[in-house]
């Protein structure tokens, strides 16, 4: 087995024009979870709601990663459990306590939140258990907005799985506005872009008067002026079920602008841009400033080879791309899901790096890939650094948010950076806290 | 208010206590989960995953299949990757939604174990008891399945039964073990750390099982039962237990030499503080004996979230249901010590004054301290705690 690792040439990546979302993996497989597997998880998501608490009510083991990630990441306080029995879940007597928990919650946990989630799992999702009428119910006895949300992983494959609608619960605490503002919502992401961006001084420049992000509201208040924003820019697409909701009812229009770091891809989004914002943003001072930057950087790196991974803060096929572009060469890209957003940089890699080979972090053969001693300069992600053991990593994690042309800049100083100071590997993916 | 947790995050849960007794015998685990739960384990429960090639999966059970009860896509799943991987049994281990669906593992196993000619062990856990259910039955199960009748004894063969990683770690159990071998024993199987399956099916030639966690002892029980092999609980911790430690299994097996030499007369001076130590009951129950033994305190409770045994339990020991019951425990009692993960300490931290001893349990704080491997036995173990008790603490240390 060990000699029979599942890969794919990137010339058998296959797109479907029928799915919005395609497997790397074929079906009928048991699913591999690597130490590198994880993102934000549903909880640290759901605490993005500033002076929110969440009450995760489930059997004591579904929250035991939340929880740690909480203690490590410093959101634990705000972070409560309500563990179910047995009992609870034959007859369903958990929703009776639920009330009883937010209430003691709320009593006892000072400053008392401004908001309140609720989160339920595969299990209540089995049951069939009405928390929309809970939380109506709550939101009456203590006067204060309660949403519902759902680490259901079980319904991961069909039209609302949970990644998406965590973020759709986050943003339907907003309210809508009738009197709109100038400004954009940065939504998708779970960090704000990085303030080192052009893109707040090209949006200034438009005339666009403020660029919001949820994790940038410091108060519940500051947060619920992005109910009155005139656009949302959808970053990652993570949030397009929480865009939707936002254009359905706040009648705020959204458009699909994820980050790249290739120089093409990133000037093609901007004037994507202008057409949904109707304005003109002026972006060619720093697409000149990132030519020079990335001139610079290149020949200080010299010739590296780059595998690039799922859980980077990109799309892997778009920064395989732009790596190749930029002279490396990627031999190894590990992804999961392809997006029909991936199809145009794949094709493009089918010409230009024919001999790039794609695994998937979770098939089962996974589990004997150390095996193989695959290795490359510079790994671009946790999972491409764990499989590619030696390698530098970058982690470019969901952490921080990197946009436009300085976001393709702040990458190569991060490479830079990583091989000029390694970091071990496990303990840097360790305390990024990731959970599944 | 009964099953709110406001401050302590969940225990590790049973299926990860399966995962973990398992996960160094070659098997294919398959979580029956959606993938969060082998999520929980593979990063938070288990220290050494990062780098090994034990091969745990998640079923990946998604809401069509579970309304459906389509049980033919788990029994394809598991049957292809059993026959590409070389291992040697398949466990499925369940998590709470195949528990909401009342999912057959029986039928399961028999399927399985038809299709692929390999041993099928099942776990109808639910992730709603703790670690220590989990690898209490995982223990069991290994002595059911893989234990074979001795054809002959070994005269001075033991074993070591209840090493999880959850529980102990490397650098304890390698002390354990280095001392067994010092006197003059042969460790014929470590269950389930550094042992592999055929050791452990040779388990049944041991004179003596040594239990070191409560997750343990079903399993000594059973091959007490069948096996006829009597077993012992307990770590060595300190000076004197250790000696007291040797001297039984001497007793017992009849061989073996004596580990540090006996007091004497000599006995430690009473110490009045009053103590809580709080974990794993073994574990706890052993750091009582030193306690009392090298450093004369006396008022000594132990207590636990997790299971214990009334057969191991003193009168005062106390189980913990909630949260709140630990506070309330200390509230009444006013310990001048108390020892357990560092975790605890912030349920009390408000209102309660004494010392408060660190030794982390992984299936509480999880990877937050699982890096500290501390070797707790013999000496080392006594020199540990008296420099956390006493030291610049006051007028009990003899050495100041």
């Amino acid at each position: 087995m060990s000699n029979d690792i599942f890969s794919l040439s990137i010339n058998e990546v296959g797109m479907s024009s029928t799915h919005w979302e395609l497997k790397v993996m074929p079906g009928n497989c048991l699913h591999y979870c690597p130490p590198s597997a994880g993102g934000w998880g549903i909880i640290r998501v759901g605490l993005l709601v500033p002076e929110s608490a969440l009450l995760f009510v489930a059997p004591a083991g579904c929250g035991r990663h939340g929880a740690i990630a909480g203690i490590q990441l410093g959101f634990k306080k705000r972070l409560f459990f309500l563990h179910l029995t047995e009992m609870d879940i034959i007859t369903g007597e958990h929703m009776e306590k639920i009330p009883r928990a937010v209430k003691e919650i709320l009593a006892t946990v000072h400053p008392r939140p401004k908001a309140f989630l609720i989160c339920a799992t595969c299990i209540d999702d089995l049951l069939g258990s009405d928390y929309d009428g809970l939380a109506a119910q709550m939101e009456e006895e203590h006067k204060l907005p309660v949403r519902i949300c759902h680490m259901d992983p079980i319904a991961m494959d069909g039209k609302t799985p949970p990644q998406l609608t965590v973020q759709e619960a986050i943003y339907d605490f907003l309210k809508h506005s009738i009197d709109k503002e100038k400004a954009v919502n940065i939504i998708g992401s779970f960090a704000p872009v990085e303030r080192e961006s052009e893109l707040y001084d090209v949006m200034a420049g438009a005339g666009i008067k403020a660029v919001r992000h949820i994790a940038a509201c410091h108060s519940m208040e500051e947060f619920l002026l992005m109910g009155s924003a005139s656009h949302n820019i959808l970053v990652q697409p993570g949030g397009r079920l929480a865009a939707r909701m936002m254009e359905h009812k706040l009648k705020v229009p959204f458009c699909f602008a994820p980050a790249a770091y290739g120089l093409d891809t990133i000037n093609r989004t901007y004037r994507k841009l202008e057409k949904f914002l109707d304005v003109q943003l002026d972006t060619a001072v720093y697409h000149r400033e990132a030519e020079t930057a990335i001139e610079r950087y290149r020949k200080e790196l010299g010739p590296l080879s780059v595998a690039v991974g799922a859980t980077a803060n990109a799309m892997p096929f778009e920064i395989a791309r732009a790596m190749t572009e930029y002279g490396f060469k990627v031999k190894y890209v590990f992804a999961d899901m392809i997006l029909d957003l991936d199809a145009e940089h794949v094709e493009w890699l089918k010409s230009h790096a024919p001999d790039i080979k794609v695994f998937t972090n979770v098939h089962p053969t996974m589990v004997d890939f150390l095996e193989q001693g695959m290795t490359v300069d510079l790994a671009i992600g946790f999972d491409a650094g764990y499989f590619c053991s030696g390698a530098t990593t970058v982690p470019l994690t969901l952490d921080r948010q990197q946009y436009g042309y300085r976001g393709t800049i702040a990458l190569f100083r991060m490479m830079l950076d990583a091989l000029e100071n390694p970091v071990d590997h496990r303990e840097q993916m360790y305390a990024a806290g990731t959970v599944i | 208010m009964k099953g709110l947790y406001k401050v302590l995050p969940p225990f590790t849960p049973d299926y990860s206590g399966v995962c973990s007794v398992l996960f160094e015998l070659g098997g294919i685990m398959v979580i029956h989960d959606a993938g969060g739960c082998t999520g929980n384990f593979t990063g938070y429960d288990e220290p050494r995953w990062y780098g090994s090639s034990s091969a745990v999966y998640s079923s990946e059970l998604r809401e069509v299949d579970a309304i459906l009860g389509d049980d033919e896509k788990l029994i394809g799943r598991i049957k292809n990757a059993s026959s590409g991987l070389n291992r040697k049994f398949i466990a499925i281990i369940g998590s709470p939604a195949p528990m909401v669906i009342g999912t057959d593992y029986t039928a399961l196993a028999s399927i399985l174990q038809q299709r692929t000619g390999l041993p099928v062990l099942i776990f109808d856990t639910n992730g709603i008891q703790y670690y220590d259910y989990g690898a209490s039955l995982a223990f069991l199960e290994l002595a059911r399945h893989f234990v074979r009748p001795a054809t002959a004894g070994s005269g001075n063969g033991v074993n070591i039964i209840g090493a999880s990683a959850l529980d102990i770690g490397k650098k304890a159990l390698g002390k354990l073990t280095a001392f067994l071998y010092d006197a003059g024993y042969r460790v014929i199987s470590c269950w389930a750390m550094g042992a592999t399956l055929d050791d452990i099916s040779r388990a049944a030639e041991a004179g003596l099982n040594i239990v070191i966690s409560h997750s343990g002892l079903e399993a000594a029980r059973y091959m007490e039962r069948q096996h006829g092999i009597p077993y012992i609980t307990g770590i060595p911790v300190g000076k004197e237990p250790v000696y007291s430690f040797f001297e039984d299994i001497r007793s017992r097996m009849g061989i073996g030499e004596s580990v540090y030499s006996p007091r004497g007369n000599e006995r430690p001076a009473p110490c009045l503080y009053r103590t809580l130590i709080i974990g794993e009951q073994v574990a706890c129950n052993s750091l009582r004996t030193c306690l009392r033994a090298d450093m004369g305190f006396i008022d000594v409770t132990v207590a636990s979230f997790f299971g214990m045994d009334s057969a191991i339990a003193e009168k005062n020991d106390c189980h913990f249901d909630n949260e709140d019951d630990f506070p309330t425990l200390v509230q009444e009692h006013n310990y001048d010590i108390i020892i357990g993960d560092p975790l605890y300490y912030e349920l009390i931290e408000q209102f309660w004054k004494g010392r408060y001893v660190d030794i982390p349990h992984v299936a509480l704080s999880s990877r937050l301290y699982w890096d500290y491997d501390r070797d707790y036995i013999g000496k080392v173990g006594l020199a540990f705690l008296q420099d956390k008790i006493f030291k610049r603490w006051g007028d009990i240390d003899p050495e100041e």
